[in-house]
């Protein structure tokens, strides 16, 4: 069995995927943490075009990307714990919504780390977060306990920072949206999600994590002073 | 007798309405299964998104009926398939439909195992694949839109991006190709990769003339320049290849509106 490494960061959600779907898998790896203020050596020459985290190391081979990952664990351990659907059309569905999640992350990074104070609704930048949450829960979601139906899979990992991460967000800008009243049956998921034990046993501790996303915040905020998407 | 006659004919008759329908369902099937089996791809000339699909199909001899789109006027099957985004393309296969290109390659290459793979099939190697085809779509193809979508000094700092991570890309081929760049390609060696590099760079020439300035060329990016060459010479390429006028009057078009904004 070649060595299996992971160099992540503690708060990272793309980080928490990748352990998600390794430890779903069974797969045993060596986890390093990595200091995003001071970047080892070992990441950039691992991930040397982008020097981000997640990065897995396999028999010495570097694979970068948080999604390129998840599919390289697929691909290579394709006996235990499928995280896609068999079938190719539902397979097709999964990495849909996949990139969907991908593609509009960046809107929902800016509505809640870039603008400055505007904490209701009436903010274009959350309303988009607002629509955003409503697509996944109608059209993905529907009335499934989870993404991948009754097990979690890949699209669920793919989702799982809005089971916590986000938590942490709405709290840091002081808004409710992911709430019983407004998403029902996203915010079941996200509740469910946090009970699978590989998930409940693999999460950051939450009072670190906000206080390590107001921190993330207020550098942005300090970078971008006038920002207004 | 005449009894006798009148039960055998009538057998006979109930033997040839029984024949007859049992043809007629292997008809309606073989229909059903013509139409099941029936590949649609709804697109845009302009997109390089759809050309990737239609080079998928093409490389891997899949037959496909083509439906042009107009964005200013969706069809009601555009808005069925792809209610999410509401764009093209989107390939309709079984009667279901598979949208976004990145999807809809790996979808062609895992249905369609009879004809040239796209993807490698080796998990590094597939690893490898979709990490630069990601890196060629975000961070050099976006990057070039901004290029077209901007001016002054906005303009030029992504100018600086797109030649930086060109570079970027340079280097990778030498371990793409490391016996180099083959002069001549044909259809059936080519993958996704390939398809990415084409369908965003490879009228890059037309992309320069609108833009003003060379970014792929024997200079700055030899390596990448003798790959797009040796790629737009293969017939299914050339063929999909877009007409120069309209090219460049629809770039035009993007550029100014984007400007007047």
């Amino acid at each position: 069995m070649e060595e299996v490494t992971l160099l992540g960061f503690w708060p990272s959600p793309y980080s928490h995927r990748v352990i998600w779907a390794l430890k779903l898998k069974g797969v045993k790896y060596e986890y390093i943490e990595e200091d995003l203020g001071n970047k080892s050596d070992m990441l950039l020459q691992y991930n040397p075009v982008y020097k981000k985290i997640p990065v897995l190391v396999h028999g010495g081979r570097p694979i970068a990307e948080s999604f390129v990952i998840l599919q390289y664990i697929e691909d290579t351990w394709p006996h235990t714990y499928p995280l896609l659907p068999k079938n190719a059309h539902e397979r097709a569905l999964a990495r849909f919504w996949i990139k969907f999640g991908e593609d509009k992350g960046y809107i929902i990074f800016s509505a809640f780390f870039l603008v400055s104070e505007e904490k209701d609704l009436g903010d274009a930048g959350m309303k988009e977060v607002l629509e955003f949450l409503k697509i996944l829960e109608e059209h993905a979601l529907g009335d499934k306990k989870f993404f991948g139906g009754d097990k979690i899979g890949m699209v669920d990992i793919a989702y799982g920072w809005l089971s916590y991460f986000f938590k942490g967000m709405e709290e840091m800008r002081g808004v409710k949206l992911l709430e019983p009243s407004t998403l029902p049956r996203l915010h079941a998921w996200a509740e469910n999600f946090k009970q699978v034990s590989v998930i409940k046993d693999n999460l950051p501790d939450y009072t670190k994590l906000l206080v390590h996303l107001k921190s993330v915040r207020e550098k942005m905020t300090a970078q971008n002073p006038t920002s207004k998407k | 007798m005449v009894e006798v006659y009148q039960q055998v004919l009538y057998i006979k008759l109930d033997q040839v309405a029984l024949d007859f329908s049992i043809q007629e369902k292997e008809l309606s099937k073989k229909r059903e299964m013509a139409e099941e089996n029936k590949v649609t791809l709804h697109g845009l000339w302009l997109s390089s998104y759809v050309k990737r699909v239609e080079l998928a199909l093409k490389i891997k001899g899949i037959p496909y009926e083509y439906v042009e789109e107009d964005m200013k006027n969706k069809s009601p099957q555009l808005l069925k398939y792809n209610p999410v985004h509401k764009m093209v393309p989107i390939l309709v296969h079984n009667g279901k439909p598979i949208v976004e290109s990145s999807v809809i390659l790996e979808y062609i290459d895992e249905t369609w195992k009879n004809g040239p793979p796209l993807l490698p099939r080796d998990p590094y190697e597939r690893a490898q694949v979709r990490f630069w085809a990601s890196f060629v779509q975000k961070q050099l193809f976006e990057t070039m839109i901004s290029v077209l979508k901007s001016e002054g000094e906005a303009q030029q700092k992504v100018i600086k991006e797109l030649l930086d991570k060109l570079k970027v890309l340079e280097e990778e081929i030498k371990k793409i190709f490391p016996e180099g760049i083959p002069t001549s390609m044909n259809h059936e060696t080519v993958g996704l990769l390939d398809i990415m590099v084409v369908t965003c760079f490879g009228p890059h020439e037309v992309q320069e003339e609108v833009l003003g300035f060379k970014f792929i060329d024997t200079e700055k990016t030899p390596l990448l320049f003798s790959w797009l060459k040796a790629l737009n010479e293969i017939p299914v390429v050339k063929e999909a290849t877009y007409p120069r006028e309209k090219l460049v009057e629809a770039l035009k078009y993007i550029r100014q509106v984007s400007l007047n904004k």
